[in-house]
């Protein structure tokens, strides 16, 4: 399969404590057979950021979108709007593109069933699944969205996914040390590059 | 035979290295993510998740429960 057919642009928040869903989805990607992308792969400040993500989304026929982030920051009482920006742009490639643009398809994840409708509504319709801030929660939703969206011969169950992402995280300090890498300093690339050896390693 | 992960400690691996001379590794690349997969698949091969990693447990909770989001 082409590159565009196997990539799942993954417009999701990269503060802290969302690290941990990140990495979720992430490995989850690569063990269904496709490649996460995101905008921490391009490293390049002197492009400006609306472009990368521009060139990103054009190479991706996926995409998971998670506005759970979509709140009041508590300092200036105003609500981060990139997420949706983002969403906004991998809509209208859809709409608007040409050829392979028209097949794109996207998950929306928030943190509760139906709270887009107060700050999105126009987004109804789309595929919107809600984690509860649970990593195991937006795992299988990611399983089960790419089930419906990607013709490949075999998914693994939710129950094996996260077993093997368990045992890949088991593993993941042993290799870290084995390459001199400390796990909290991973970059997204490091972390993608040792997802997807692992899954080369131990196929399903 | 495999390589028993949980008898090895990073210190004692530490001073492996530097008694022989291995040097730190400058790089990391595609190739090497792999050759730590095949590696820790290893050392790994006869070891079962451990109770603390199954459902319910203090690492499955750690890896895959809830991550903590802010309340708005």
């Amino acid at each position: 399969m082409a590159a565009y057919e196997t990539s799942v642009f993954l417009n999701v928040p990269f503060d802290r404590p969302y690290k941990k869903l990140l990495n979720a989805l992430v490995f989850g990607v690569h063990d269904c057979g496709l490649l996460s992308r995101c905008a921490l792969e391009a490293d390049d400040g002197g492009q400006v950021r609306l472009d990368k993500l521009y060139t990103i989304i054009k190479e991706c026929r996926f995409g998971i979108h998670d506005l759970s982030r979509t709140t009041l920051d508590g300092i200036h009482r105003l609500p981060r709007f990139n997420m949706p920006l983002e969403l906004g742009v991998f809509l209208g490639a859809r709409e608007y593109g040409r050829g392979e643009q028209k097949r794109k398809s996207l998950l929306i994840l928030d943190r509760a069933p139906y709270r887009y409708q107060v700050f999105c509504s126009d987004i109804a319709g789309q595929d919107i699944r809600a984690h509860d801030n649970d990593a195991e929660r937006a795992l299988t939703a990611i399983r089960n969205w790419l089930q419906a969206a990607v013709s490949v011969e075999y998914l693994p169950s939710p129950a094996k996914l996260r077993r093997r992402y368990l045992e890949f995280r088991r593993q993941l300090p042993f290799m870290c040390e084995e390459e001199d890498l400390t796990p909290s300093e991973l970059t997204f690339l490091d972390y993608r590059w040792l997802v997807d050896a692992w899954v080369e390693v131990n196929p399903r | 035979m495999a390589k028993k992960p949980t008898n090895v400690s990073k210190s004692s691996r530490t001073a492996s290295k530097l008694s022989t001379g291995s040097r730190a590794k400058s790089t990391f690349t595609k190739a090497s993510a792999k050759r730590a997969a095949r590696r820790a698949k290893t050392a790994f091969a006869d070891s079962k998740l451990p109770a603390s990693w199954e459902r319910g447990g203090r690492e499955w909770s750690r890896v895959l429960g809830h991550f903590g989001a802010t309340k708005s």
